[in-house]
């Protein structure tokens, strides 16, 4: 594959950091992904059950093509790829120079455990004396201060939480790996100087810190001190405030003007803290408390130490930086806390209650009571806390939470085999994404979720105090009701990360008013500052699928930078992977055992287990390495595959999936595929402290050697097959997605062929003249057009069509009809789809019966032409979800609560005397959309809600309307004969059907793109090199269209970077002499990697579409499918290796 | 059913948009509130009706007397809406004569008696010499009398008119505190009275008058300090 040169820099390693990591990676990029946690994954780590599978799916993110490049197993385990280097613990402190060359500063903090050392045995933690809240499972359990960050990660290894260690040492003692070093060797060379005028102080400071291993001197006045200072290093400085003479904040001036580097810490009395405090402003490192006690200062001392000394700082070049802090969650026990949160113990997170079903949350997914571990029968989920309350600061929505309550009201039902009972306590039911809606409609009517719409004012206790809490509430008609629960769990809304402010400032990135980034214009990704992105939650929470399609478009705007900066052109050709061609040679396994540092050896006998090994047919030689971990180790093993004939490798150590990044690597210096290579594990069989005999473990041993041996044979050794890629994109519709798109291609220097059915290039946006923001389309319009028209590498053809569609992923062929008739056949390698939407057209509500009943489209394009004078409007009703949010179109449509408000707000502006009446179901304002509706309600716009059961009535009487509804709150009704009545009918899709069929892709029931997975793969169809972007997909803002657009581009780009993409080396093929063309396997075909040639009459593999997951093997009748690499005769070898060797 | 008409350019319950046109209608007044159903008392009606300029049917209506003021409601609501104030200002705008209940009538004999009962002047002063002589003589409180109008007392003490006229003794409590630590302070000869009713019948005319009241004691005597016992 071609490197290209320009590398990024991912800050933040959850959901979308790592899909920013993974497009830029895979895109040919040098990618440094950073989490400032000691795991990668963010929050997902926590959260075992997504909507709507109710499933997770992270791993669908795994790259599709050139996927050998990266891990195949679980995203939440770990993440490997040949161009990601992944620091955590890890924080960025300093970023200077310009776009497409930034000067980075990490520093990583020292987790006290070698990562690469630790095996997981868990010794430490068994004998560590402290105990903490565990934040992995929400505070609801306690683990010690050596822990691991998440228990399911591969490879899994310790870390020291510092803040909570009491530096006993019980753990390094144990470790059987000595993987923990607490630098007490180190601490020998670390100098610090104590300077106080007290000998006494100065003595039991010294005498202390000798004690833990430090080299100490002392000064007893400042001037001593500069003096010792003028002459020798020191690594630390512990300076006392309050001297005669020269008093510490003098010593500290003139220190930092000697070694500005040398950090100082303060040692002040509870009177001088203030001067302390003002020290730490000059340059001081922190400050100590006197008076002293050794057991707090000695761990503070060493925690300081550790900070200092240990913390790596890495310094390096990239072309752009990628923020994806994600966020945080309220702490609903700050402010006024009227659920009792932190009080009642049965008060929980909605986070929390992810834990507590999940398997490896405190009961194993068992759902108890924290209070006193009783079934729970009763669970109430609150919605807005935290948000939408301008009494925590938050006049926002956190746009994610209503679904995630309904999500977990049905993991309870699940779990629980329908006997939790359960309510959501809502104000709006935010269900504003595609599917949503429906997937509300059945929890409620199918499930029995209890959906109540009312906000909970306070938790209470029965008077009991047996941990049951009561919530009062009223429901719509005002009516008070009293109900127990046995778990209230509350929706926390978002808050920007810890430490926003501090990235925000070391990358000049401006953040709004509530602390979020803040994006600009129609972009979802771009910051205030050029070549720094923003993905994912970090600019406000959303959802899984939202935060992959931002992350895309910021690692397109990043590539595209660095791609402007002249980057991404200069392409160098990576050594081609010349491997031997063994094919034709029979197979000869080199086996290579490793000793774990000697720690196998008292319960396996190496000679033993390798002259067994070199008995095996086969086995051509046999090699013991001591320490395969270490560096010596492994370039003793490439030293031994130097001119070595083996051409097979078995390597028998720990942890296999540890090693599949080293064997890429291993197999380019050797020269051999390292698919001919396996790892096996026998240091979990021969780990010492086993109660199994020597000739028990030997015999286990060499069951999983056999077993490697019979995989290793029966591998196919033939190279794995690449494909041609025609490097051009087909972009179907011109508007703004599409348009978007085709220029993000172009960009990056393909032929981009745009088609758009109409006369003119901007689709809905030409009727669209701003934004509730304020922004304007036309502008955003132009721009686009005036781009494609002049972008040497787009062709356009307008008032065209598709009239067939043929190929695959890298080899598309499509005919078109161009404007004047004639025809064209285009050759292209992806195609966008983004053939937009349009506004539902209605019947209802009396439309077309009178002029005054508009559509939010009509109103948009009076307003433009001026056939609506506002300062003549006494009345405007606007009704929302017009034939929407019920069968047979039972999806919210989104942007049309925001058209409402837009309109409603320019009306209140124009003529504040206007009355206006917003009747809607709920106010679908997600986000920071939320204070707009805030501020029309301050503008005194009046919003009633009603049922979908009972909604207006309108009638027209001599060509005005005349409204009828039912005010809920009052009870009473309202009669309005309103000057305009505006109907919100939502988006329908506009060419959808027609076109997916000539491609060949699929369309949901309400005739919208059908993507291959809404949450981890929402661009993509199931049909490779198929895209899709913009209201095409699903209803949507034009900023999100864009962003949406450009993530499209992001995942076309990957396939076009190439001119040859390789497949995986685990690959379907199909043996024709035995196939029926019975067709079985192509329609199993997750991937839609089959399909029956009729001119050649078989059935063909598209090897870079099927994914090696051997469905068509398993459905064959004959055995004429089967997978590389898992062949019957291999499988059964492997099989008979291990039963033969069991007793 | 008969339908809404709504006047929101008259309202005068729409001082500004926190007093009512910012609320969201999500119930958390009304689950909070401890006497909502109490003949049909829904605080979110209320503020629904202020927010419609529905300010008669508020006026006339029975919730703004229902309510306690205790503030549960805007201690909650997510929008801070000030319900308190406007639960007030509705009492306000209710024609006097037709305020529930005793209190516009004691707020009519503060004006013109000095306290909500209207225990004259000599009726008071001869009660407070009777208390504190039994003090004196029977409690074990030798020497203590009641310091009225005392000029530069530190404090200075008012009196919920309910005590002397029905509960005397109850003016007891805080006397043998004073006495005990030998505190310096006086009780005013007239307009003596420490509830405010003119808060609670929304009069905020009576209401400075009465408190303006006191600031002149306090000024008159020269003390430092107001104990408000009510």
């Amino acid at each position: 594959m071609k490197k290209k040169i320009g590398s990024t820099l991912v800050v933040g390693s959850g959901i979308s950091g790592i899909r920013s990591a993974l497009d830029m990676a895979e895109q040919g990029y040098q990618v440094t992904l950073i989490d400032k946690e000691p795991h990668l994954g963010g929050v997902l780590t926590q959260l075992d059950y997504q909507f709507p599978t109710d499933h997770c799916g992270m791993c669908k993110m795994l790259p599709l093509v050139e996927r050998d490049s990266s891990s195949q197993y679980c995203l939440r385990k770990g993440l490997f790829h040949e161009n990601i280097d992944i620091m955590l613990s890890t924080e960025l402190v300093a970023m200077e120079g310009e776009p497409g060359k930034f000067q980075v500063t990490l520093r990583q903090k020292s987790s006290i455990v070698d990562q690469e050392r630790c095996i997981g045995c868990g010794e430490c933690a068994r004998v560590c004396p402290v105990e903490a809240p565990d934040p992995f499972n929400g505070g609801l359990t306690d683990r010690k201060a050596i822990y691991l960050p998440v228990p399911h990660n591969i490879p899994n290894a310790y870390v020291v939480d510092l803040d909570a260690c009491t530096h006993c040492g019980e753990c390094e003692k144990i470790c059987p790996t000595h993987a923990i070093d607490f630098g007490k060797e180190e601490r020998k060379k670390f100098r610090i100087l104590v300077v106080d005028d007290e000998l006494i102080v100065r003595d039991s400071l010294k005498e202390w810190l000798l004690d833990e291993g430090f080299d100490v001197d002392m000064a007893e006045s400042g001037t001593e001190a500069l003096e010792k200072m003028s002459k020798e290093h020191f690594h630390l400085k512990l300076l006392d405030i309050k001297m005669p003479g020269m008093d510490g904040v003098e010593v500290l001036k003139r220190a930092k003007e000697i070694r500005p580097d040398l950090p100082v810490v303060m040692m002040t009395a509870y009177a001088t803290v203030e001067t302390a405090v003002e020290a730490m402003k000059i340059g001081a490192h922190d400050y100590l408390m006197k008076p002293f006690d050794p057991d707090n200062l000695i761990p503070l001392i060493v925690n300081l130490y550790h900070d200092i000394q240990s913390a790596g700082v890495k310094e390096m070049e990239v072309g752009s930086v990628i923020l994806a802090g994600g966020f945080d969650s309220y702490d609903p026990s700050t402010g006024k806390d009227t659920y009792g949160y932190g009080l009642f113990p049965n008060v929980v997170t909605s986070l929390q209650f992810e834990r507590m079903v999940s398997g490896t949350g405190p009961n194993q997914g068992k759902i108890l009571r924290p209070s006193d571990g009783k079934e729970v029968k009763k669970i109430a989920w609150f919605q807005c806390v935290g948000s939408r309350d301008q009494q925590a600061d938050a006049d926002f929505c956190s746009s994610a939470c209503c679904m995630f309550a309904i999500k977990e009201a049905l993991l309870a039902k699940e779990k629980s085999e329908g006997q939790i009972d359960t309510t959501i306590f809502y104000m709006d039911m935010r269900t504003f994404g595609k599917d949503f809606q429906r997937y509300r409609d059945r929890a409620e009517k199918e499930s029995g979720v209890h959906f109540e719409r009312s906000r909970v004012h306070s938790v209470e206790t029965t008077g009991k105090d047996d941990g049951t809490l009561r919530v009062a509430y009223a429901d719509t008609t005002g009516t008070k009701h009293e109900e127990d629960f046995d778990l209230v769990v509350l929706a926390a809304g978002q808050r920007p990360p810890t430490g926003a402010e501090e990235v925000a400032e070391t990358c000049g990135v401006v953040l709004n008013p509530w602390g979020f980034c803040q994006v600009e214009g129609f972009s979802l990704s771009r910051t205030s500052s050029e070549g720094v992105l923003v993905g994912g939650s970090f600019s406000g929470l959303r959802d899984i699928s939202e935060s992959v399609i931002q992350a895309s478009s910021a690692s397109l705007e990043a590539s595209r930078l660095i791609h402007s900066k002249g980057g991404g052109l200069a392409e160098e050709v990576s050594p081609e992977t010349g491997f031997r061609d063994v094919s034709r040679e029979m197979p000869q396994v080199l086996a290579v055992l490793c000793k774990c540092g000697g720690t196998l050896s008292e319960s396996a006998d190496f000679d033993e287990i390798s002259s067994w090994l070199e008995a095996q047919g086969s086995v051509t030689g046999v090699h013991a390495i001591d320490s395969l971990c270490t560096h010596e180790g492994w370039d003793e093993l490439k030293e031994t595959l130097q001119g070595n004939s083996a051409n097979r490798i078995l390597i028998a150590s720990c942890m296999p999936y540890v090693y599949a990044r080293k064997l890429r690597e291993l197999g380019r210096s050797a020269e051999l595929n390292p698919e001919l290579m396996e790892v096996v594990d026998i240091r979990t069989l021969a780990f010492p402290g086993r109660d199994t005999e020597k000739e028990a473990v030997h015999q286990e041993v060499r069951a999983v050697l056999s077993m490697g041996i019979g995989k290793l044979k029966g591998m196919d050794p033939l190279p794995v097959a690449t494909s041609r890629i025609v490097q051009k994109a087909l972009v179907v519709g011109g508007g703004i997605a599409g348009m978007t798109a085709g220029l993000a291609i172009a960009d990056h220097g393909f032929e981009v062929t745009l088609v758009e059915k109409a006369a003119e290039l901007g689709g809905n946006a030409r009727t669209l003249h701003r934004t509730i923001e304020g922004h304007s389309p036309q502008e955003l319009l132009e721009e686009s057009i005036s781009k494609v028209e002049k972008h040497p590498l787009i062709r356009t053809h307008t008032g065209a069509k598709i009239i067939y569609s043929q190929g695959h992923v890298g080899n598309f062929s499509t005919s078109i009809e161009k404007e004047d008739g004639q025809g064209e056949t285009l050759d292209h390698g992806v195609t966008v789809l983004a053939t937009g939407g349009i506004e539902a057209k209605t019947e209802s509500y009396s439309y077309g019966e009178s002029e005054a009943i508009l559509t939010q489209h009509d109103l948009e394009e009076k307003l433009a032409e001026g056939g609506v004078e506002p300062a003549n409007l006494k009345t405007v009703a606007m009704i929302q979800c017009v034939d929407s949010r019920e069968e047979p179109r039972n999806y919210c449509s989104r942007i049309c609560c925001q058209s409402a408000l837009k309109n409603a707000l320019f009306f209140k502006k124009q003529n504040p005397e206007t009355d206006i009446y917003i009747f809607y179901r709920d106010m679908m304002s997600y986000g920071f959309m939320e204070t707009y509706y805030s501020e029309a309600r301050k503008a005194g716009v009046i919003f009633v809600p009603y049922d979908v059961g009972q909604k207006p009535e309108v009638s027209v009487e001599d060509g005005r309307p005349r409204l009828s509804a039912l005010d809920p709150i009052l009870g009473r009704e309202w009669l309005l004969e309103p000057d305009l009545l505006v109907l919100s009918t939502g988006v329908v899709p506009d060419a959808g059907r027609e076109v997916a069929e000539q491609f060949g892709v699929e369309v949901n029931q309400d005739g919208f793109y059908q993507e291959a997975e809404s949450k981890w793969r929402p661009v993509d169809f199931i049909k490779e090199g198929v895209f899709m972007c913009g209201l095409a997909h699903s209803p949507r803002s034009i900023a999100e269209s864009v962003a949406m657009a450009e993530a499209a581009a992001q995942r076309a780009l990957r396939i076009l970077n190439s001119d040859r993409l390789a497949s995986g080396s685990v690959v379907a093929e199909v043996r024709h002499s035995l196939c029926a063309l019975c067709e079985r396997c192509v329609a199993f075909c997750p991937y839609e990697a089959r399909h029956h040639d009729e001119d050649e009459e078989m059935i063909v593999v598209n090897e870079l579409m099927c994914q090696g997951c051997g469905s068509c093997a398993a459905v064959c009748p004959n055995s004429a499918s089967v997978l590389r690499g898992y062949r019957d005769q291999q499988v059964f070898e492997v099989i008979d290796a291990a039963l033969e060797n069991v007793v | 059913m008969e339908a809404l008409a709504i006047n929101r350019k008259e309202s005068k319950l729409r001082v500004a948009p926190e007093w009512a046109d910012v609320c969201f209608t999500c119930g958390t007044c009304a689950g909070g509130c401890p006497v909502t159903g109490v003949d049909g008392m829904d605080p979110r009606k209320a503020v629904r009706m202020a927010a419609l300029g529905l300010d008669q049917e508020l006026v006339d209506s029975r919730f703004p007397w229902i309510c306690t003021l205790c503030g549960r409601c805007e201690y909650a609501c997510p929008q801070g809406v000030e319900i308190l104030k406007m639960m007030r200002k509705a009492r306000g705008l209710r024609e006097r004569d037709k305020v529930p209940g005793p209190i516009h009538k004691g707020v009519v004999m503060d004006l013109e008696r000095g306290n909500n009962l209207g225990i004259p002047r000599d009726d008071f002063l001869f009660l407070l010499a009777d208390l504190a002589k039994e003090m004196d003589e029977d409690e074990g409180f030798p020497g203590f009398y009641v310091p009225v109008d005392k000029k530069g007392a530190n404090i200075l003490l008012t009196v919920n008119s309910k005590e002397p006229f029905g509960e005397p003794d109850d003016m007891k409590f805080w006397w043998r505190i004073f006495y005990a630590a030998k505190e310096d302070w006086t009780v005013p000869s007239e307009n003596w009275e420490g509830v405010n009713w003119g808060l609670f019948s929304g009069d905020d005319e009576s209401m400075k008058i009465f408190v303006g009241r006191i600031v002149e004691h306090l000024e008159r005597l020269e003390c430092k300090t107001l104990l408000l016992p009510e």
